[in-house]
């Protein structure tokens, strides 16, 4: 496989591996750091503006589409929006990496999310989750048809959630070191365009790492608005 | 054969994704122009819409790192 991490301290029990790596010790300092930074953010007044106008983004953009206990949803999202936002933003501090471009992240980050929503549908419906899987207005004789076909389609939204943000960030770096290695490989003063390529690109992936968080948050809470909201 | 493929993949999807961004753009500086009030809401849609189309082509380019992995 294209992944090649590096291991810190070798772990293992009972045949998993609990190996701390690279990316571990990256996700334990940017929760950290989201940590610090809310409480400081609570602390003194002049940053609270700053934890204002992330409350507010979340607010308006994801939790305002769930029809119920918004109170609880909200602070799951934040959470997510926040670890996704400076997990992928981590790839782009020298000698960093984001954990984000390991897929084993994103697709534990998915799973969360694929359980969460339905185990939310089934606490709040109960038996009826399954019947709420049909859309509405479809006539009985296509009943066990749409059923399939929406099984199928829940079964591949964690994939394609967990693949979009993992393609995303890994494509990004890829694209950074083949431009570094034209810039090592180029004589003299050519070295200059690949080296302008290189700072384009590192812009560019400051942006793409805030859409892939807001996509991820976006897609999250959609899916947790369609099982929780979904009663006909 | 593994590096033409792989070339084939991110090419393809390159030219798909292109064409369909290039809508996205369209249609939304159309939308714009006609109702320049609802300019927010259509940034955030045609962002939504980006990331989608962006991450098909690089579906392909991950296919295509895994083909050169390969056949080498």
């Amino acid at each position: 496989m294209v992944h090649h991490v590096e291991v810190l301290v070798p772990l293992s029990a009972a045949g998993i591996d609990f190996s701390i790596t690279k990316p571990v010790i990256i996700m334990w300092g940017t929760s950290a750091f989201i940590f610090l930074f809310l409480l400081v953010a609570n602390w003194f007044h002049k940053f609270r503006m700053v934890e204002a106008f992330v409350y507010d983004f979340v607010v308006d953009a994801f939790a305002s589409s769930l029809p119920t206990q918004r109170r609880i949803w909200f602070s799951f999202l934040m959470t997510l929006f926040l670890f996704v936002f400076f997990n992928n933003i981590s790839g782009l501090i020298p000698g960093g990496e984001a954990p984000t471009s390991n897929i084993n992240v994103t697709a534990g980050l998915a799973i969360l999310v694929f359980v969460i929503a339905h185990g939310s549908g089934i606490i709040n419906h109960g038996f009826h989750h399954i019947s709420n899987l049909i859309p509405d207005g479809v006539p009985k004789f296509l009943y066990p048809f749409m059923f399939i076909l929406e099984l199928v389609s829940h079964l591949a939204r964690p994939f394609s959630l967990a693949v979009r943000l993992f393609a995303n960030m890994f494509a990004g770096h890829q694209v950074l070191t083949i431009f570094l290695g034209l810039a090592i490989v180029a004589p003299s003063i050519l070295k200059l365009i690949p080296f302008g390529g290189v700072v384009m690109i590192s812009f560019f992936e400051i942006f793409v790492a805030f859409i892939q968080s807001f996509i991820f948050t976006y897609l999250a809470s959609f899916y947790i608005s369609d099982a929780v909201g979904g009663a006909h | 054969m593994g590096l033409l493929a792989a070339g084939l993949s991110i090419g393809l999807a390159a030219l798909g994704v292109s064409f369909s961004l290039a809508m996205v753009f369209q249609k939304t500086l159309d939308s714009i122009t006609r109702q320049p009030d609802m300019l927010g809401t259509f940034r955030v849609l045609m962002f939504i819409g980006f990331a989608f189309i962006e991450a098909i082509a690089l579906y392909a380019l991950v296919i295509s790192f895994q083909l050169i992995s390969v056949s080498h």
